[in-house]
């Protein structure tokens, strides 16, 4: 006990005063004095203490006994806590430089949506100074209709792309991660090439149906002229006109059908306001089918009089995709069926058929343009390789998800199931 | 000079939260006019009527918007008194605000303006002088919203100045859509609506002009409007 020993040294050391002052007449002067003593050579240790924690980047004090232990203890905490702390400022430093030499944008938001921290990239993508932005919201900067729906949306699952506005316009992709009490963490790459490049593609598809299709109809023109008149022309011509007429009808429906993906595609992302009588929309599709397959009429099942927002032309055109491929896949006596029906939190739409059905491995893929399970058979149908892909786009506009159920030599079921958001 | 964190020292809390709303909505307000202004301009260039309509129709929120901040004002006018910098924010808000609301107002004439002309056919002039002074009046409107946010005078000063620019240049784009118009009468109809969807955006022009002269006003305190070149006005009352 360090303690126990200095302070009986102090009373020794009085004691041993107030002895000396026995011998030399008066105890308590000797006592007196002995504690002054002490309590001057105390006051000294204390004040040389407290100078030294006032600036504790001097060496400690040189103090005896108790004292001078405290002064070491004291200076070895304080050197732990100090190498402590430049340890942890040293990894928040090395976690803040890495997020600011990032390409990405990185912003960090506090919970009432003030900016707390943002990087270089950030402020180059989203038009931010730092350090005078810190603190300010982040919707009154960016200023985006889109922007701050998202954000007080709350729902983070999907990134959001957006279109900067301001002198130079870039196109963004944002993830936000939430963490914390609410805090939430932007980050922002820049997509405008990809954007770019998406839209000449899509452009560019429909830019070149469009030119091909008018020397096509010149072709077909001339081929139907003549083929108006079989008779008259030399069996082995005959053929191979009505071969190339054949082709050109084929390519005719090809270029129908990029023509319209590209159409779909390039406003998919509208809103889509239109109520769509779905039932009548069956009603008259059925009525179609029933002059192009006179003696298999489709079944309808309608146990839902629910329409939905939407495209008519797009949903029809997805629809009767979905049913005439259920025509395509199945025998000459095949049924296909088609049903409209409310379930707890959506509406479906399924088209049912006793075909040939499809691999379950090939699900994924269904959907890409010209993929073909079965090449001979897809162009002996007569089909373009589009047909489900212009269903995709159409459930992806309507925000509607495509469901695939089948086994092969079972049939198949293609199922287009609404969000009831979508209702009126 | 008024700086970002004076909105935060009232003792009472609420009157902070207050003042802070109405500055927020305003600047969602114009984030949404701003939008409704490049894509009007995109549909009458891209001759894109289904987009010039969905813009048509979406006037109405922004005249909802600024009925409320007007709402907000008045009310804050009336049960805090507002003295010093609280007041010129109020005042400036409710200024602001009409300017931004009369900017959604032309940008739904410039989409109906570009269904006209999508009707009308080919154009001879391609357009040019719309998309460039479109683009311009659009920046300056983001830049006049950006001083407004961030209470930057430097910023609001440059934007004031731009106007003379985009005055400028409508000047000329005048005179050459003229020209036009004289070499084939047949251009006259198409060349009418392209001026009115010019005449359009240089009145935003103005009145992003006038958003940034109610920021000066804001965080100096001095009426700059009607002043002959700002700057010197500014100087001017500096050394007094």
């Amino acid at each position: 006990m360090e303690w126990l020993s200095a302070v009986s040294k102090v009373f020794f050391f009085i004691a041993a005063g107030g002895l000396l002052g026995w011998y030399l007449g008066d105890p308590m002067v000797g006592v007196t004095v002995a504690a002054l003593a002490v309590v001057f050579f105390w006051s000294r240790q204390m004040w040389r203490l407290e100078h030294w924690l006032r600036d504790t980047s001097d060496s400690p004090p040189d103090v005896p006994g108790i004292w001078g232990e405290m002064v070491a203890r004291v200076y070895r905490k304080h050197r732990s806590a100090e190498t402590t702390q430049k340890r942890l400022q040293s990894t928040v430093d090395y976690l803040l430089d890495s997020f600011s030499a990032m390409r990405d944008g990185v912003v960090i938001v506090h919970g009432n949506g003030a900016i707390r921290w943002c990087n270089e990239a950030a402020q180059r993508l989203l038009g931010l100074q730092h350090p005078q932005d810190i603190g300010q919201l982040i919707t009154n900067l960016v200023r985006l209709p889109e922007f701050n729906e998202y954000l007080d949306s709350g729902d983070y699952a999907e990134p959001l792309v957006f279109e900067t506005t301001g002198g130079t316009r870039l196109n963004l992709r944002m993830v936000v991660t939430q963490f914390s009490d609410g805090d939430t963490l932007l980050f922002l790459s820049d997509v405008t090439e990809v954007v770019r490049t998406e839209q000449m593609r899509t452009d560019f598809v429909g830019n070149v149906s469009h030119e091909l299709r008018t020397p096509l109809t010149v072709i077909t023109g001339y081929l139907e002229t003549f083929l108006g008149d079989v008779s008259s022309l030399p069996a082995p011509y005959a053929r191979g006109l009505e071969q190339m007429a054949g082709q050109a009808r084929r390519m005719e429906s090809l270029l129908k059908d990029l023509l319209w993906l590209s159409k779909i595609e390039s406003t998919e992302h509208r809103v889509k306001n239109d109520q769509v009588d779905v039932p009548a929309l069956l009603v008259e599709l059925a009525d179609e089918i029933s002059s192009i397959y006179p003696d298999r009429p489709l079944q309808l099942e309608i146990s839902c009089q629910e329409g939905i927002l939407g495209e008519y032309r797009e949903l029809y055109s997805a629809v009767s995709n979905l049913v005439l491929n259920g025509y395509k896949y199945s025998g000459p006596d095949g049924r296909v069926f088609a049903s409209w029906r409310a379930e707890a939190g959506c509406i479906r739409l399924d088209v049912v058929d006793q075909g040939i059905g499809i691999d379950p491995v090939q699900f994924p893929r269904l959907t890409e343009r010209f993929y073909r399970v079965d090449e001979s058979r897809s162009l002996a149908s007569g089909g373009t390789g589009l047909g489900l892909a212009i269903v995709k786009h159409v459930a992806t506009a309507h925000g509607a998800e495509l469901k695939i159920d089948s086994k092969p030599g079972q049939g198949s079921t293609f199922s287009l199931v609404f969000a009831h958001t979508n209702k009126r | 000079m008024l700086k970002q964190e004076d909105y935060k020292q009232h003792i009472s809390e609420q009157f902070n939260t207050e003042l802070e709303e109405i500055k927020n909505h305003l600047l969602e307000m114009g984030g949404k006019v701003e939008k409704q202004l490049i894509e009007a301009v995109e549909a009458l260039v891209s001759r894109n009527t289904s987009v010039a309509e969905e813009i048509i129709s979406r006037d109405h929120e922004v005249n909802q918007m600024e009925m409320r901040i007007d709402d907000e004002c008045a009310t804050i006018l009336a049960r805090r008194q507002p003295a010093a910098s609280d007041l010129r924010l109020v005042v400036s808000v409710i200024k602001v605000n009409t300017d931004i609301e009369r900017i959604g107002d032309e940008a739904a004439k410039i989409a109906r303006q570009g269904i006209r002309l999508a009707d009308e056919g080919a154009s001879p002039t391609n357009f040019v002088e719309i998309r460039h002074i479109g683009s311009h009046v659009a920046s300056m409107l983001h830049k006049a919203l950006d001083a407004f946010a961030r209470l930057d005078m430097d910023l609001a000063v440059d934007v004031v100045k731009e106007d003379n620019d985009v005055d400028k240049e409508y000047g000329s784009a005048m005179r050459s859509l003229v020209t036009f118009m004289m070499e084939d009468q047949r251009n006259i109809g198409p060349i009418l609506n392209e001026m009115w969807a010019l005449r359009s955006l240089e009145r935003i022009g103005d009145h992003a002009a006038n958003i940034a002269e109610h920021v000066v006003y804001l965080v100096r305190g001095l009426d700059v409007r009607h002043q002959e070149s700002i700057e010197e006005y500014i100087e001017q009352v500096d050394e007094r």
